[in-house]
């Protein structure tokens, strides 16, 4: 650096201001130029202005030659400012009349002449002698002709003189402007930059000497150096400020570091920061060196720097997506450890700078062990689940406060006919799943009350509608902080007829000794009033020889007496004895068949052809038809093709075909409205190793009460002396007693009865079912 | 006021009224005459069914003829545009009015008048324009033009086609020399100037004259030139003789050279416009002694923006409605029916010349006879006694007619009637 800013401010200022003259000059320059040419095309305009307005007269004037008349027009023309002179010339370029100002002619200025060459150009303008002389010709026409031509001499000197002062002013302003900015420009710089600066070069010195020079004499030295020397010591204020701030800061840092430092050394997760680039192994904490088997050098370098604990894909795409992804979270992987086993490992890893490098900062947390017991955990759940759906027993979860069901298993849904979906969410009640809801609304609150229930009988119904009973066992239990009632209900529906027709079999047994011993008892008094009656009857005959002899012999006439036991129905009496001892005899035949075993008579039967028997034998029974015309009931007979033979005693089997027939017939009749179209289908199919018999009616069924008791011996609905009250007991009695067979009644919703007879088949005639 | 008949002199003093009416030879007589003359007793009987014969002979062959007969084509020039056009607008309507009169009369010779109307633009340039546009459009005759300067431009054109030209107010005298097919209806300069002389000499009384004359104005530089020749004869003497351009506007160096000589009278053989201006300018300035022009003063009253023209100013014209005779009347009549009461509001003294000249053409086309261009000129120069409302018109061979001057003195109220002078 040489020189002092004063001689260079000074040479940059004569510099900036040797430019702007220049530029000034060059700028006026043109400026001058631009606003000549304004003036000469002014003056043209109005020289040609001036000349348009005369033109019609002028070219008349001319046409005419009327010379005198075209002088005095150019002498007025003549007489505009600065025009030296007008000629006219004819269309061969002869001057006719030429006219000068008298200004000009004073002047001693004679007027220049026109060269021919500036009228056959046609007309237009020409600036001669340097800005001195404008030539100005112009054609002189008139409708359509040129009539001559006219030319004028403007004097420009004028303007050439304004161009002159406008120069010289121009000069003087800027040397002027020059001077005098200079000098202010100069006397400002000292007084307010150049002294400043050096008492403010002191100021620094002495700072650097350790000690700070008060800068207060340059407040008066302007507004930017008085600031600067303000900045200046504010400066050195917050200069001493920040040291002792970044002491504390770097303090601070340290025992951060410290803090952070042990936190990851003693983590118990394995930490691990490793190259992005390469995946060199930068720094780890103590759980990972233990577990991997590294040594850690006193200077923080570990051996080995590599670890290959993963397949290098497997790394590649772990450092992408910490570097795309911003990280790695919660990742499951598999490890190799160094020991050869696999790990089951949570990865994460975040990208980070460690020192100047970019790295990235993992963490392994082991969860060989947790993996485990989740595995064995969805295994239990995995067998509890199967247990619940494949459970035999119908389950149910239904939650106690809302009482929705929550869950129900396979059984359930088979068991009621709802499908999974269609109970989820819904209650029994909303389901119809109770027959009576009083009795649930009970189950609910002996539950809510903490009871147990055990094998509790609940009537229930299907889905379509079919009354089943249930034995139901709940308790309640709480999952998930919430109660739920867990029930488990299982079908009794068959275990409760067959306990029935146990019942009724019992029955039926003790009826049979029963029977047996009345029948011998009453059969002999039976006998004799039969025989009594008989005898009453044949020995009051008057056909009798024997009869006549003796009433002879008594003297009794017998036509006498006849009409006498007549008019009084002695005889009638007899009869009456005769029928009720018939009846009675009827009876206790039908008791002792309660008791008979006649193995004997058992043979193979052609089911088909005992049905068709049996209802010929309806058709033409006379108390059936008495009082039920069975030839008006359509019956249908269905016998399946492929039904096994069984071994039966015929007439047992034919006589529980007529028995169910004519109790059939009998509802039909007594039907309340009567039926319309009565009916009955016989139907026959094979079961696996039995035959099933169906007989169906179209009556009005019975109600459960009845069909309860329907096979009870003596239990009758029909009027007392109708019916005997055995005729379903016996049916019953053959069937199960002497063929082993099942046999049940039925009243389905629709109406009518349907009596079930299954008897076994012939290859297992004793089997049991 | 334009248009106020004010009427200085008796007029029964003059000879106009008692004139008798006196046809040339061959000229045709009037129909309504003819036929209650006893030869036409004689005739009617005995030529009635050979006319009605040969009108069905003729009508068998030319049906549309005989019910449209073809127009005779007239042209009027005169100026629509330009600065003469205020003063020679009503020329058109003058000439369109009398080939009216004609057409509502039956036309000439069974055909109707249609008059073509042609610009000069004010110009003599306009005007050759006009005459190379009339030669083309195949007129029968050319009325007008107004202005002597024009009229010298147009008659060489009209002679080379044979189209005879009547000027109608055009005084120079050199017009009519300049072909045999030019002929005029009003008097020339050389009368004109005669009568100024005799006019500023007798009743004004002047005895010393400043001229001021437009420069190069054929009309103006003739008149001048015979006035002073005339004035100087009797004894006058011009002080002073300045020129001017008629489109100045500005008379100020050509006032102040008067003042200084201070005639007895200024006479500006000018037109309206100029002439306006400089009388204005020159009672301005104080020149109070009359000022006396020629016939291009002529209708200097009705320019509205001059304004009423103070002091005594003369000049002469070619007619004024207070000439009492029949021809006068009728003109009179017609311009009454047809424009009502403001009709003299219309047009000024000069404007009867247009009239006559049409009635002039239609005279020489009935004397003619026919239809034919050259007939109609000879008929046209062997006019004797034509009794037109401006005057009667005869040409003695040299085309240019002699007639009364009538002279006018502007006053706020019109143009007065002063006296009319008889040429010699």
């Amino acid at each position: 650096m040489s020189g002092s800013i004063d001689d260079r401010i000074k040479r940059d200022i004569l510099l900036t201001f040797l430019v702007i003259a220049l530029l000034f000059v060059a700028v006026g320059f043109f400026m001058q130029l631009r606003w000549r040419n304004d003036h000469i095309d002014t003056v043209y305009q109005l020289l040609d202005a001036i000349v348009s307005t005369e033109q019609s007269d002028l070219a008349n004037e001319l046409f005419e030659r009327r010379i005198t008349a075209l002088r005095l027009r150019l002498q007025d023309m003549v007489s505009l400012q600065h025009v030296i002179s007008i000629s006219l010339y004819d269309i061969q370029f002869r001057r006719l009349v030429h006219v000068t100002q008298k200004g000009a002619a004073e002047s001693g200025r004679p007027a220049p002449e026109l060269p021919a060459a500036d009228l056959r150009a046609g007309g237009g303008y020409r600036v001669a002698g340097g800005f001195d002389t404008l030539f100005f010709t112009r054609q002189i026409r008139a409708m359509g002709e040129n009539m001559g031509w006219l030319a004028i001499v403007y004097d420009l000197s004028v303007l050439r003189g304004q161009l002159r002062m406008f120069f010289i002013f121009l000069s003087i302003l800027l040397l002027v402007t020059l001077l005098s900015m200079l000098t202010l420009l100069r006397w400002r710089l000292r007084r307010f930059v150049i002294a400043p600066l050096r008492e403010l070069g002191a100021a620094v010195s002495s700072l650097e000497a350790g000690r700070l020079l008060p800068l207060d004499n340059l407040e008066g030295s302007g507004r930017e150096v008085g600031g600067l020397a303000r900045t200046f010591q504010s400066m050195t204020d917050r200069l001493n400020q920040s040291y002792r701030r970044l002491d504390e800061t770097n303090r601070a840092l340290r025992d951060s570091e410290q803090r952070f430092k042990s936190v990851f050394d003693h983590a118990p997760y394995a930490i691990v920061v490793t190259s992005l680039e390469d995946g060199r192994l930068l720094d780890a904490n103590e759980v990972f060196i233990r577990r991997w088997g590294i040594s850690k050098e006193p200077s923080g370098r570990l051996k080995p720097d590599r670890l290959s604990m993963v397949p290098p894909r497997e790394a590649a795409s772990i450092r992408r997506a910490v570097i795309k992804e911003g990280g790695v979270f919660n990742r499951d992987m598999e490890i190799l450890r160094p020991d050869g086993s696999w790990e089951q490992i949570l990865f994460s890893s975040v990208p980070i700078t460690f020192g100047s490098e970019a790295s990235m900062l993992s963490m392994t947390v082991n969860v060989t062990e947790r993996r485990r017991a989740e595995d064995e955990l969805r295994k239990s759940q995995e067998k509890f689940r199967t247990l619940f759906e494949l459970s035999p027993e119908a389950i149910l979860l239904v939650h106690l406060d809302s009482e929705a069901i929550h869950d129900v298993n396979k059984a359930f849904t088979g068991l009621y006919g709802y499908s999974r979906e269609e109970c989820l969410g819904r209650t029994t009640l909303a389901l119809g799943i109770y027959q009576e809801t009083a009795e649930r609304a009970a189950i609910f609150r002996r539950l809510r009350a903490g009871e147990h229930l055990e094998n509790a009988e609940v009537g229930v119904r299907h889905k379509n509608g079919t009354a089943l009973i249930c034995s139901l066992s709940s308790i309640t239990l709480t999952l998930g902080g919430e109660s739920f009632l867990l029930t488990v209900m299982r079908n009794i529906t068959e275990t409760r007829l067959l306990q029935e027709m146990m019942v009724q079999t019992e029955k039926m047994v003790s009826m049979g000794g029963i029977a047996a011993g009345i029948a011998h008892e009453i059969n002999n008094p039976l006998g004799i009033i039969l025989q009594a009656a008989q005898n009453l009857e044949n020995r009051t005959r008057i056909d009798f020889a024997k009869n006549r002899a003796v009433a002879e012999s008594v003297g009794l006439d017998l036509a006498q007496m006849n009409e006498y036991l007549r008019i009084r129905k002695l005889d009638r009496f007899i009869g009456d004895i005769q029928s009720a001892a018939l009846r009675a005899a009827d009876i206790v035949r039908h008791m002792l068949d309660f008791s008979r075993r006649s193995d004997a008579k058992r043979g193979l039967c052609d089911l088909e052809q005992l049905i068709y028997q049996a209802l010929s034998l309806a058709r033409s029974d006379y108390d059936l038809e008495k009082c039920y015309d069975f030839k008006k009931i359509q019956v249908d007979v269905r016998v399946a093709e492929n039904v096994p033979s069984i071994s039966c005693i015929a007439t047992e089997i034919e006589q529980v075909f007529l028995n169910l027939l004519r109790n059939a017939a009998q509802a039909i009749a007594e039907a309340e409205p009567p039926v319309v179209s009565p009916r009955i289908d016989l139907s026959v199919t094979g079961l696996s190793g039995a035959v099933r018999i169906v007989i169906a009616d179209n009556g009005p069924g019975m109600t459960e009460a009845i069909r309860r008791r329907i096979f009870e011996p003596f239990y009758t609905t029909k009027p007392p002396g109708i019916g005997t009250g055995l005729g379903l007991s016996v049916s019953y009695f053959i069937i199960t007693q002497s063929h082993r067979g099942r046999m049940r009644a039925e009243s389905p919703p629709g109406g009518g009865s349907r009596f079930i007879i299954e008897l076994p088949a012939d290859s297992d005639p004793k089997g049991e079912i | 006021m334009p248009g106020v008949l004010v009427v200085e002199e008796d007029l029964q003093c003059l000879a106009w009224g008692n004139s008798n009416q006196q046809f040339v030879k061959g000229a045709p007589i009037r129909f309504s005459e003819w036929i209650s003359s006893p030869a036409a007793s004689l005739c009617v009987p005995l030529l009635l069914p050979v006319l009605i014969g040969w009108c069905l002979w003729a009508g068998a062959f030319q049906p549309v003829a005989a019910q449209s007969p073809e127009p005779v084509i007239v042209a009027a020039v005169f100026a629509r545009t330009g600065h003469g056009s205020l003063q020679s607008l009503p020329s058109y309507d003058m000439v369109q009015l009398a080939a009216k009169m004609v057409n509502d009369r039956g036309g000439v010779l069974g055909r109707p008048i249609k008059v073509l109307e042609f610009d000069s633009s004010s110009t003599v340039l306009g005007a050759r324009r006009a005459a190379q546009q009339v030669v083309q459009a195949d007129v029968l005759a050319v009325i007008g033009p107004s202005w002597s300067s024009q009229a010298m431009v147009m008659a060489p054109i009209l002679q080379a086609a044979g189209i005879p030209m009547i000027a109608t107010t055009a005084t120079a005298n050199g017009v009519t020399g300049l072909g045999d097919y030019i002929f005029r209806v009003c008097y020339t300069n050389d009368f004109q100037a005669e009568a100024l002389a005799r006019f500023a000499w007798e009743n004004l009384e002047a005895r010393r004259m400043a001229v001021l004359t437009i420069a190069d104005d054929i009309y103006s530089e003739t008149l001048s030139a015979e006035f002073i020749e005339r004035f100087a004869g009797r004894g006058g003497r011009v002080e002073v003789q300045l020129r001017y351009l008629q489109t100045s506007v500005d008379f100020a160096e050509q006032l102040t050279a008067v003042q200084r000589a201070s005639p007895d009278l200024v006479f500006v053989p000018g037109y309206t416009g100029d002439v306006g201006l400089i009388l204005r300018q020159a009672r301005r300035i104080g020149l109070t002694m009359p000022f006396l022009g020629g016939d291009g003063w002529t209708g200097i009253e009705q320019n509205a923006h001059l304004g009423p023209l103070p002091g005594d100013n003369y000049h002469t014209s070619h007619w004024h409605p207070a000439i009492g005779t029949p021809s006068s009347r009728t003109l009179l009549s017609a311009l009454g029916a047809h424009y009502g009461d403001e009709a003299l509001g219309m047009m000024d003294t000069g404007n009867a010349t247009e009239y006559d000249a049409l009635n002039l053409f239609v005279d020489a086309v009935r004397r003619a006879g026919r239809f034919d261009r050259a007939a109609i000129r000879e008929a046209l120069a062997a006019t004797r006694y034509f009794p037109g409302a401006s005057g009667t018109i005869s040409f003695r061979g040299s085309r240019d007619p002699a007639k009364a001057i009538v002279v006018l003195r502007i006053t706020n109220a019109g143009a007065a009637y002063v006296t009319r002078m008889e040429p010699q």
